[in-house]
């Protein structure tokens, strides 16, 4: 518990950044929603720019009229804003007892290696919940001007549980990759790479037919907030996959980490 | 009964070797000394026989149990000391402390406080203002706080001027005689010859010598001046002298040996000066690392 409560401190004052930025991010965003909002001029904007540019940025189809619409663009940046936080949070947790020498301290102290990443792993778990939830109340406060209705909020939360689960497939790679991993600065390098490329791997996807087996190797084709909106949910394939990255990834840094040397 | 005991212990860095076949016994109540120059292998069987590293082969005990299985459970009574300091640099002395504190059972607060106030330590202060002989203080009070059975202090001076290293000293003698053994790693000879009882001297990952402080300094060699006219160096150059030296009428050796042969060479000389002295621990492993 000691160690859990330490960690919750110790990422205190990234959380509270991090909850500014995505606040900051949202109200933003909806405030420039007041110009499309039942507004159809202004959606026929968007019949000039190609196709494949709106779907690169995920917004073909996208009615941004209403709520929802909008909503189902601007949770592809939700996703990788939480995504990055995760990832590099999952890496940090881990890895700073390295880069910062701190773990000849902890790990000399009477407890065993997987208690230590028990707490670790608990205390960024509640992080990212954390950050969701602060994302949502971001959202609530951003939406509310415009009047939503119960299918608003049931779209916005399956968003957030969206987010919530990318969350969590990139801190536990986060975590693996710290794990396995003794170059602090590699491995966070090679945490935010991960991001951008499953980002860029979801563009590819969505622009060439060819190559539609690559939606399984991207977190943000799993819960694409245009489906999540048509199919009123969740596919379980991708519930599937999701979990078990998430435990086999988990496995992997719950048995790497016990054993090998620390570098100190 | 043996507090430490080390068994062919060996670990490799990959290739490049740490320690190889490390074999030595700690006794309950011992002060050890664990003596080398940098990069022999002293923190590396340190941090193998804590947890932090794991060996290549062999095996180590600490209070007869495996130092790798029973890990957590040994670290109970273990009060380590490395030999250079990283906190939480963020953190608050006093908030250090408790929160190492928290990893055992027990209310130390008084503990850290009597502690800190031996050594001189301001709570208050945070971790990253402090100097690197303040921090080597923080670790102090962090490795003895909970009053462990043993101590593991690897180069434990190092920024400590001398009036802290004599009370660091005197604390670590007070829990020595209170009943806790201490693993004493250093490259600092006289702090070694003055507190250890034993030392194991390790060279390039190996042990090449175990052995009481007292039988290293007195059985073995003796150092000889002796000043007087006429004499030479070839007479002196007979079996169980080392070292020989000849300067302004100044002859210098090590001797090991019966004494009576020495005294029977310098019979004919007629000297001004005659000094038989034991040797300093440096002297001795000078000539361990020759």
């Amino acid at each position: 518990m000691n160690v859990f409560i330490r960690e919750m401190r110790d990422h205190l004052k990234g959380l509270i950044i991090w909850s500014v930025v995505i606040l900051v991010f949202m109200l933003m965003v909806f405030v420039e929603f007041e110009a499309y909002y039942e507004n159809p001029e202004m959606a026929e904007i968007l019949d000039v720019v190609p196709r494949g540019m709106l779907e690169a940025f995920g917004m073909y189809g996208a009615n941004l009229t209403t709520i929802n619409g909008y909503m189902s663009i601007v949770a592809l940046y939700l996703y990788i804003m939480l995504g990055i936080f995760a990832v590099l949070l999952g890496n940090s947790i881990i890895g700073k007892e390295e880069r910062d020498k701190t773990g000849e301290f902890l790990m000399s102290m009477p407890i065993k290696r997987y208690q230590v990443l028990r707490s670790k792993v608990g205390a960024a778990v509640l992080n990212c919940l954390l950050l969701t939830l602060i994302a949502g109340i971001g959202i609530a406060i951003a939406v509310y001007q415009y009047s939503p209705d119960r299918e608003n909020f049931e779209y916005i939360s399956r968003i957030l549980v969206a987010a919530f689960i990318i969350q969590m497939i990139f801190l536990s790679l986060g975590l693996f990759i710290a794990a396995s991993s003794k170059a602090f600065k590699k491995s966070s390098a090679l945490s935010v790479a991960l991001v951008i490329i499953t980002y860029i791997i979801s563009v590819i996807q969505t622009l060439s037919d060819s190559v539609d087996f690559l939606k399984y190797f991207t977190p943000f084709k799993y819960y694409q907030a245009s489906e999540i909106l048509q199919n009123n949910g969740f596919q379980g394939i991708y519930i599937g996959l999701s979990v078990i990255i998430v435990l086999v990834a988990n496995f992997g840094v719950f048995y790497v980490y016990p054993r090998r040397d620390l570098k100190l | 009964m043996n507090i430490i005991e080390a068994n062919n212990l060996t670990k490799y860095y990959g290739k490049s070797k740490g320690i190889e076949n490390v074999n030595f016994t700690v006794k309950e109540g011992e002060i050890f000394g664990f003596i080398g120059p940098n990069g022999a292998g002293k923190s590396t069987t340190i941090r193998t026989l804590l947890g932090l590293i794991f060996p290549t082969s062999g095996s180590a005990t600490i209070f007869g149990k495996d130092c790798i299985e029973k890990g957590h459970e040994v670290r109970r009574d273990i009060g380590y000391l490395p030999s250079e300091m990283f906190f939480y640099y963020k953190m608050k002395v006093w908030d250090l402390l408790k929160y190492s504190a928290s990893f055992f059972e027990g209310d130390y607060s008084h503990r850290i406080e009597m502690l800190a106030e031996t050594m001189e330590l301001d709570l208050t202060r945070k971790i990253e203002d402090l100097s690197y002989g303040n921090k080597k203080k923080v670790g102090i009070v962090q490795g003895l706080l909970h009053s462990p059975k043993l101590i593991m202090l690897d180069e434990p001076t190092g920024g400590l001027d001398p009036l802290m290293q004599k009370k660091f000293f005197q604390l670590i003698r007070e829990e020595n005689q209170k009943g806790a053994t201490i693993f004493f790693s250093s490259h600092i000879l006289s702090e070694v010859q003055h507190l250890c009882h034993r030392v194991a001297i390790i060279k390039e990952g190996s042990i090449i010598q175990v052995e009481d402080i007292s039988t290293l300094q007195k059985n073995n060699y003796k150092k000889i001046m002796l000043k007087g006219e006429n004499l030479s160096k070839k007479s002196f150059n007979f079996e169980g002298i080392t070292n020989l030296t000849m300067e302004d009428h100044t002859l210098r050796f090590f001797f090991k040996g019966d004494i009576n042969q020495v005294k029977e060479k310098i019979q004919p000389y007629k000297v001004e000066d005659l000094l038989i002295e034991d040797p300093t621990l440096e002297e001795i492993f000078m000539h361990y690392y020759e």
